[in-house]
C-alpha cells in the first residue's frame, strides 16, 4: 500500500502542480478540501487506470472521494 | 502537388460569457479559465445557417488574398450539422450562395472534431486523382443548434465558427504547406461517449477525455516511428482544442513546451472541426516552421493525425 500511496501523490502533482499533499491526513481530507477538483480527479482516475491496469466504472467515482479510499480501492481491486 | 495556399474563417461576434453562467451551474472563475480554458463561447446569429457561416468565412478568405477563386472545381464541407436536415447537401448550398462554375465538385463530410485532419486528406487525394486544381475545404459544424443550456458540459464548451481552407495544385508558384503523412483510428465501440440525444448533444467527459490520452499520444509517436521522425523534428503541434485542460494533458504525456503545442480556445471555445485550422490560420505564413503535426479527435470515437511540411 506505501507503494500505491507514493504512486498516488505522483499522479495529484501531474494532475494539478497546485495540490500540495503535506502529510498523511491530507489523504484522509476530501479531494475539494485538498484542492483537486472533477477534472483533477479524472486525470488521476486514467493514471491509476493505466498504471494498475484496472477498470473503474462510473457508479464506483462517488465513493472514492479521498485519496485513501482511492488507494484502498486500488489494493482491492489489483 | 496539391498543398494549403491560404486559410480563411468566421467566428460569429455573438457571445456567451461563461462566467455569468457560474451561479446557475455552480463553478468558480478558476474552472471556467485555468480547466476548461473557455471564457466566452460564440454563437452563431439566429438568422445563420450552417451554409451562411462557410459563406462568411470565404468572404473573409477573399478579403485576403488577390485570387479571383474563378477556377473553383472542389468544394468541401466537413459538418454533422447541415443545412436544414442535410438535404440538399451544405457544400451545394454553399456553391450555389457563392455562384460558383458549374463544372466544381461538391460533397459533404460527416465528422466532427477528427474532421479537419480527415477532410485535408480525402480532399487532397480526391483532387489529385481527378486533375483537380482549386479547392475550398469548409469545416462548420455549429453544436449550438443542439446545446443543452442546462448542461454544464457542452453549454460552456463548444462554440461556432467556420473556416475555409483553399488547396491549390503546385504549378512552380509558391504553396506554402504540402501533406507528408496521416493516419486514422475508430472507436466504434465506444460511440456513446459522445452523441445526439433526443436533439441535444451529449458528452461524457470522462471517457472522452480517457480516450484522448490513452490513444492521441500513441497514434502520434507511431506516427512519426513510420516517418523516422521523433517529436523534437517537429517544430509546431497543432490539437483540437477540446480543452484547456485536455491540452495540457497531452503536452505533459508527449513533453512538448507551452509554444510547441499551443492553445487557442478562450475566446471562442471548442469549435469541433475548426479549431485546428483556426489555429493553422495563425501560424500559416511563418518561414520559421518546417514540419507541423496537426491531431483531430473527438466524436466517433474518431482520431486522425497527420504530418505537413512548409514547401516554400
Amino acid at each position: 500500500m506505501m507503494e500505491i500511496k507514493s504512486e498516488i501523490a505522483k499522479m495529484v502533482k501531474d494532475a494539478n502542480k497546485t495540490v500540495i499533499i503535506e502529510n498523511d491526513d491530507d489523504f484522509d481530507r476530501t479531494l475539494d478540501e485538498i484542492g483537486l477538483d472533477s477534472l483533477d480527479f479524472m486525470s488521476i482516475l486514467f493514471s491509476v487506470q493505466e498504471k494498475y491496469n484496472i477498470s473503474i466504472p462510473d457508479e464506483d467515482i462517488d465513493g472514492l472521494n479521498t485519496l485513501n479510499k482511492l488507494i484502498r480501492y486500488i489494493d482491492e481491486k489489483k | 502537388m496539391i498543398g494549403i495556399d491560404n486559410i480563411g474563417s468566421y467566428i460569429p461576434h455573438n457571445f456567451e460569457s461563461n462566467f455569468d453562467k457560474k451561479i446557475k451551474l455552480n463553478i468558480e472563475d478558476d474552472f471556467i479559465v485555468n480547466k476548461i480554458g473557455v471564457e466566452r463561447v460564440s454563437r452563431k446569429l439566429s438568422d445563420e445557417d450552417t451554409s451562411d457561416l462557410c459563406v462568411k468565412a470565404f468572404q473573409r478568405l477573399r478579403g485576403k488574398t488577390c485570387s479571383q477563386f474563378k477556377d473553383v472545381d472542389c468544394i468541401v464541407v466537413c459538418t454533422q450539422n447541415p443545412d436544414g436536415n442535410g438535404i440538399p447537401h451544405t457544400s451545394a448550398v454553399v456553391h450555389g450562395k457563392l455562384g460558383f462554375e458549374n463544372n466544381c465538385a461538391c460533397f459533404d463530410i460527416s465528422l466532427g472534431c477528427s474532421g479537419y485532419v480527415y477532410a485535408l486528406s480525402a480532399v487532397q487525394s480526391f483532387m489529385a486523382s481527378n486533375g483537380l486544381r482549386s479547392g475550398l475545404l469548409f469545416t462548420a459544424d455549429p453544436y449550438s443548434k443542439g446545446i443543452n443550456p442546462e448542461d454544464k458540459n457542452t453549454v460552456l464548451l463548444f462554440g461556432d465558427a467556420a473556416t475555409v481552407t483553399h488547396l491549390k495544385e503546385y504549378e512552380g508558384e509558391k504553396i506554402f504547406w504540402r501533406p507528408r503523412r496521416f493516419k486514422f483510428s475508430t472507436f466504434g465501440k465506444d460511440r456513446d461517449a459522445l452523441n445526439n440525444r433526443n436533439g441535444f448533444i451529449f458528452m461524457n467527459g470522462r471517457a472522452i477525455f480517457n480516450f484522448v490520452m490513452k490513444n492521441v499520444p500513441v497514434q502520434i509517436k507511431e506516427l512519426l516511428k513510420e516517418e523516422s521522425l521523433s517529436i523534437s523534428d517537429i517544430d509546431l503541434f497543432l490539437f483540437h482544442q477540446g480543452s484547456r485542460y485536455m491540452i495540457e494533458q497531452l503536452r505533459r504525456l508527449l513533453d512538448l513546451s507551452r509554444k510547441k503545442a499551443p492553445i487557442q480556445i478562450s475566446q471562442y471555445g471548442n469549435t469541433i472541426s475548426s479549431s485546428i485550422p483556426l489555429m493553422f490560420e495563425t501560424y500559416l505564413n511563418s518561414n520559421k516552421l518546417k514540419k507541423i503535426v496537426m491531431s483531430g479527435f473527438g466524436v466517433g470515437l474518431s482520431l486522425a493525425t497527420c504530418i505537413f511540411i512548409n514547401q516554400s
